[in-house]
């Protein structure tokens, strides 16, 4: 497994000006004080980019030569998430950083605030992986942007009529439920969220490499 | 050693079934048409494909049935390099001989960097920027540097200059003396390649095998009679293997040459060739 995540650094590397443009662009939205934009930008493009070797590995047939090498299609599943994941945390980390940047020069933030920005960068980091993976090997690099619109739709329509549905005293007594939990209540369960979100995806993703042919 | 046998691949448009020996030692060519069936038998081989009958044994083994982790164990004994197929074209040599030298546990990195140097590999260019002939060459040797039992090669030659292409097969030479009862199977279309580096020949013609013979009994006792309409119809076709309508007449395909050099001085007897096989097995008829 570990050639498998050498392989994807390498091709990360070969991105690197992107991502000085992206730095820079981070740097000026937390000079401009909008700290949240400048966290959750660099989690998001972090998840993003190392989801984006999955097109890598199957560009130009390039999958059939990968899967004959020396490793598992479990191993390869594993990688994926982990390195996405990874990817997410660097991000976060460097959006922290910029935070941070900002602060020092002259845009205070309160705390609390940033805890919020690391629960929603968590949960951007959980909703990329966990959508992306399973459907960039089910569908591939091109269909499966058109897949992740259809499922976010999807998933939104069905919020809008499941709340139509319900009596409005129903939706009016969890909107007051959620406004009730604390930051740390709201953080474990957005956590708890993203395990079980995560959890359903590998076993999507695994399902749909075991079945996938080259 | 590698024994296929009965290997059957349903798709909507193709039906594949094969059966093959790659004994230890031995390097044996598969030849064909494109879309005869030969990259899909790699892929079963490889495990890319699942199959749908027939055994496909390596050292006795059936590796249609076995776990992840004995596959995982039998791709390190495995060099592969296909045609259409290579690593992210974004990374370069020396990326891939970190990957590799990460992935198997055997590789030989100094061989791998010697080779590469031999070849006139430019090191520090992407993939994608290389020529096709050093894109290529970057394939075998991925291939032969951690010391596979068993190579499979894909056109390895595709794309290659006359020189360049003397150098790769020079270095399949020199891994089969290297490797003691190392095996390579290979496809080409580059016939003489075969010609000069088989033990034997498989031809593969809509998903099956349609003629397995000796390199040195196909050179030396196939033939192709060149006949006219009038001597078509008078000869002895009892040893014809194949016919194919020419302008002249008809091309046809023996393997006895030496009953038709004797019992029809006249007619033009041209020596087997592997083209000349690959044309009259495919587009001739009974």
């Amino acid at each position: 497994m570990k050639g498998l995540f050498i392989k994807d650094l390498l091709i990360l590397k070969s991105r690197k000006q992107l991502y000085i443009v992206v730095l820079a662009l981070a740097v000026m939205y937390a000079v401009m004080g909008m700290h949240a934009f400048a966290m959750e930008f660099m989690a998001l493009l972090g998840a993003s980019s190392v989801i984006s070797t999955l097109s890598y590995d199957f560009m130009d047939n390039g999958g059939t030569f990968l899967f004959a090498l020396p490793f598992t299609r479990r191993q390869y599943i594993a990688e994926k998430y982990l390195i996405s994941y990874g990817g997410g945390l660097v991000g976060m980390l460097l959006g922290s950083l910029v935070v941070l940047a900002g602060i020092a020069m002259g845009q205070p933030i309160a705390v609390d605030e940033i805890f919020t920005y690391i629960v929603v960068g968590v949960m951007i980091t959980a909703f990329m992986v966990s959508f992306m993976i399973p459907l960039e090997i089910k569908f591939g690099a091109e269909q499966s942007r058109t897949a992740m619109f259809a499922v976010m739709a999807a998933v939104m329509i069905a919020a809008v009529i499941i709340a139509r549905i319900l009596p409005e005293s129903v939706v009016a007594r969890v909107a007051v439920y959620l406004q009730s939990l604390t930051d740390l209540q709201m953080g474990l369960g957005i956590g708890l969220f993203a395990v079980v979100f995560t959890t359903i995806s590998v076993l999507l993703s695994l399902h749909f490499i075991q079945k996938k042919e080259f | 050693m590698l024994e296929i046998q009965g290997l059957q691949k349903h798709y909507k448009n193709f039906d594949l079934e094969v059966s093959l020996e790659v004994p230890d030692g031995t390097i044996i060519g598969l030849v064909g048409q494109n879309g005869a069936g030969k990259s899909t038998t790699f892929k079963a081989i490889l495990g890319l494909i699942r199959t749908d009958g027939g055994q496909i044994l390596a050292d006795g083994v059936d590796i249609t049935k076995e776990s992840a982790k004995e596959a995982l164990n039998r791709k390190q004994n495995i060099g592969v390099a296909l045609s259409d197929s290579n690593f992210s074209g974004y990374i370069t040599a020396r990326d891939v001989c970190k990957i590799l030298r990460s992935l198997y546990v055997t590789f030989d990195e100094a061989k791998f960097m010697e080779d590469c140097k031999r070849l006139e590999l430019p090191m520090d260019t992407n993939i994608k920027e290389l020529s096709n002939g050093n894109r290529a060459k970057l394939k075998v040797i991925s291939a032969l540097c951690h010391g596979a039992k068993f190579i499979i090669l894909d056109e390895p030659t595709a794309g290659l200059d006359v020189v360049a292409r003397d150098t790769v097969l020079q270095l399949l030479r020199d891994y089969m003396e290297q490797q003691e009862n190392c095996s390579i199977l290979i496809s080409s279309h580059i016939s003489s390649d075969l010609e000069g580096l088989c033990d034997s020949l498989y031809m593969i013609h809509q998903g099956r095998i349609v003629l397995h013979e000796d390199t040195d009994v196909l050179l030396s006792e196939y033939a192709v009679l060149k006949l006219s309409e009038d001597e078509y119809a008078d000869v002895d076709k009892s040893h014809i293997i194949k016919s194919k309508k020419e302008s002249f007449g008809y091309a046809c395909l023996t393997k006895e040459k030496q009953f038709y050099s004797e019992n029809y001085p006249d007619v033009v007897i041209e020596k087997g060739n592997i083209d000349d096989l690959i044309m009259i097995m495919a587009l001739g008829g009974q």
